[in-house]
């Protein structure tokens, strides 16, 4: 992965610390020559210090952004001229950002720079699943929107929960209604998105993935990685699926609500299977067998 | 809560100047929790402006104000951001550096109020990584106030937050936290095996926490009287500290400590020294030159005493800090037989720590008082008389000055080799860091 780095020579370290050798880094001296290195389409990511920025330049920049997507971090100590430019890319790009001043800011900035979401992932992720989306109270859609984009954002369903002020089963209920599966499955495809650059563009250990991502290990990472892409992060990394497939897929998954899908399938079952219950002579079956190669019942009690 | 600490602090303030520190904080928190409940107005606005030209009125520590308007900025983009709310992750940040440089200043209960608050504001929000850094923190600032219950809690929940937000450093720091609980009360055995898990854990997922792990059972070693293995535990972690300036003289500053319990109060001395001329962070080398005057004050001769006693009349020392001082120098005068100094300075220590509600340092400063008083009956016959009242246990060495002076000094000739070569390499950091500092004041005239 590369890494195109506009910081001050002394946070410039951080970086370096954080990224552990995991990718190329390529400083830029100047907002001039910052410019001219987006104008291009490509897949590096822009780690960047808002206060070294005039508001124009955060405009420009913010423009270059939408032509060519790449993903963005804001690592800035609080001040003004910093906040200012900041809102303007909060606005407008899907930055991430990583505030100074912290005890542990350098393992914020490590899984920022680390985990930096693969664009046309989310892009086609986004694009798949908008009809449902559309559906959710703004609230829900923008955070859950922002999660995608930014591959930051809440970290659980109760996060989520507490990041758009409504009860965990008020937000289960506004995205079933919108036809999702549900908010952890939400969550889970927003960390394999913010891992999948990771996964299949870099040697960043597995085991340091799922620990970034939060997982205990990285068999219950792979876990999600199957429930949601139907193959493991190790398999991804030998042989990367293509990026429309892997959409196609996880936008299912976070679409495919079991309950309905159950209930569609028992009720063809149960027409399937009528004619074979009903007895040689005309007679129907006692309402109390069960078909049992299904385990769902024949009958409705 | 957070109002009763601020209201008791300003009741408490020992001058104008802190006086206005706080109450330019206290009236921020109130704005703050205006702003979080009713949203930005004009007249919130109107009031952070008022706020910022406050803060350039105050006299603050460097870090201290850049935290008060770093809040003050960013409170002003609370609102903003859309989504991703860059204006509420800037406050909460900015209100993480204000706990810790209340911390800086020795003013824990504040620091641990402003942390819990953070705390929990963060978790309402969403902001996963932001809670747990906050709960590390709530963990260490209720430690030093010795709320051990708190200190827990928050430890515990630094833990869950911090693997929740894929930060497997604060995880491993809030479970060597809890440990460090256990042994400071007295619960070595679980300390240790709690300890010795930890950094197998460490070793596999974030070898930069080993390090901490090493030093807290190197504080578990020394506590259990195992001293040279606490001194080669401390001794062998600071080779791979080279990058790691925090750590590095936390480490030294342990090192001391580990090493006057042994008896080499000479050496202790040298491991300070090199804190005190090399230490980037001004709160560590005040640490560090308070440490040594303690051991001037029980180990050295008069003039190195007057010495770093002069030193430190200039230094701004936090309140917990003005009341050691007054007792060490208390201790010092009266081993040097100056009793009518020695008498007025453990009254202060007395006043101080009294006002302040360090009531160990009370207890301590009056039984000072009562050597002194029975040194003043006794003279001039007996001036310079010490009883033999036993002296307090140890507490985590690198965040209090080291209350534990052995009774006997050893010889460094009668020492094991292995401990012989951590005095010989201290001595020689120590002389480095001499030379460097003299060869910086020859090239500043």
């Amino acid at each position: 992965m590369r890494y195109i780095v506009f910081l001050a020579p002394q946070a410039m370290g951080c970086v370096y610390t954080a990224l552990g050798g995991y990718g190329i880094i390529e400083p830029i001296p100047d907002a001039r020559q910052l410019l001219a290195a987006l104008a291009f389409p490509h897949d590096d990511c822009l780690v960047l210090d808002p206060a070294l920025l005039t508001a124009d330049t955060a405009q420009s920049i913010a423009a270059r952004l939408a032509q060519f997507p790449r993903p963005v971090v804001a690592f800035s100590s609080v001040n003004i001229t910093a906040l200012e430019n900041a809102v303007i890319l909060a606005q407008r790009t899907p930055a991430c950002f990583v505030f100074r001043g912290t005890a542990n800011e350098r393992s914020a900035l490590e899984r920022a720079i680390l985990l930096t979401p693969e664009v046309e992932l989310w892009t086609a992720i986004l694009a798949r699943i908008d009809s449902q989306l559309n559906l959710l109270p703004p609230a829900i859609r923008d955070r859950v929107v922002a999660m995608f984009r930014t591959g930051d954002g809440p970290h659980s369903p109760d996060a989520l929960s507490a990041a758009v002020a409504l009860t965990r089963r008020s937000i289960d209920r506004h995205l079933a209604d919108a036809g999702f599966v549900s908010a952890r499955r939400l969550v889970e495809a927003a960390h394999l998105t913010s891992a999948y650059r990771a996964i299949t563009r870099s040697r960043i250990p597995l085991t340091t993935i799922a620990s970034l991502l939060g997982y205990k290990a990285p068999r219950t990472m792979d876990a999600q990685f199957t429930l949601l892409l139907d193959t493991t992060s190790g398999k991804l990394r030998t042989r990367p699926l293509r990026i429309a497939e892997a959409a196609d897929t996880i936008a299912a998954r976070l679409t495919d609500r079991k309950p309905h899908q159950k209930s569609d399938t028992s009720r063809k079952l149960a027409a399937d299977v009528k004619p074979s219950l009903t007895l040689i002579n005309g007679r129907s079956r006692p309402r109390h067998v069960r078909l049992k190669a299904s385990g769902e019942p024949v009958t409705k009690p | 809560m957070i109002d009763t600490v601020f209201l008791n602090h300003l009741a408490t303030a020992r001058s104008d100047a802190e006086f206005a520190r706080t109450a330019v904080g206290f009236t921020w928190l109130q704005i703050y929790d205006s702003v979080k409940t009713h949203g930005l107005s004009t007249s919130q606005l109107d009031a952070i402006r008022r706020i910022e030209s406050d803060i350039a009125a105050i006299d603050a520590a460097p870090d201290l104000r850049a935290a008060l308007e770093a809040m003050t900025c960013a409170l002003q983009y609370w609102e903003s951001g859309g989504p991703i709310r860059v204006g509420r992750q800037a406050t909460y940040t900015s209100l993480v550096m204000y706990g810790e440089a209340l911390g800086n200043e020795g003013e824990w209960p504040m620091a641990a109020s402003i942390f819990a608050l953070v705390g929990m504001d963060t978790e309402l929000d969403g902001q996963t990584w932001l809670s747990a850094e906050s709960r590390l923190q709530t963990g260490r600032a209720s430690r030093m106030c010795a709320d051990w219950e708190m200190a827990q809690i928050a430890y515990r929940r630094a833990s869950e937050l911090g693997r929740e937000a894929g930060d497997v450093s604060i995880t491993l720091r809030a479970q060597i936290g809890e440990a460090n609980i256990l042994w400071s009360r007295g619960n070595l055995q679980t300390a240790r095996l709690r300890l010795t898990s930890i950094g197998k854990r460490a070793r596999r997922a974030c070898p930069s926490v080993v390090p901490r792990v090493t030093l807290a059972l190197a504080g578990v070693a020394n506590t259990a009287g195992e001293y040279e293995e606490a001194i080669s535990l401390a001794f062998g972690i600071l080779d791979t500290l080279q990058n790691d300036d925090e750590l590095r003289y936390q480490t030294l500053v342990d090192l001391a400590s580990f090493l006057t319990d042994y008896g080499l109060p000479s050496v202790a001395s040298d491991a300070l020294r090199v804190v005190q001329k090399a230490a980037p962070d001004k709160h560590v080398r005040r640490h560090a030159t308070l440490n040594l005057f303690f051991l001037a004050a029980h180990h050295e001769d008069a003039a190195r005493f007057d010495a770093l006693h002069a030193a430190l009349a200039d230094e701004r020392l936090t309140a917990r800090q003005q009341a050691q001082y007054a007792l060490f120098t208390a201790q010092g005068c009266l081993r040097f037989g100056r009793l009518a100094e020695a008498r007025s300075a453990a009254e202060e220590a007395i006043r101080l720590a009294n006002l302040y509600q360090h009531f160990q340092l009370v207890f301590e400063a009056e039984a000072e008082l009562s050597d002194i008083l029975l040194a003043l009956e006794r003279a001039p016959s007996r001036a310079s008389t010490r009883s033999t009242r036993p002296q307090t246990a140890t507490v985590a060495v690198s965040d209090d000055v080291m209350p534990n002076p052995s009774q006997s000094s050893i010889a460094v000739d009668s020492v094991p080799p292995g401990i012989r070569h951590v005095v010989e390499s201290l001595q020689m950091m120590a002389a480095d860091s001499d030379l460097a500092m003299s060869d910086t004041m020859s090239t500043a005239r």
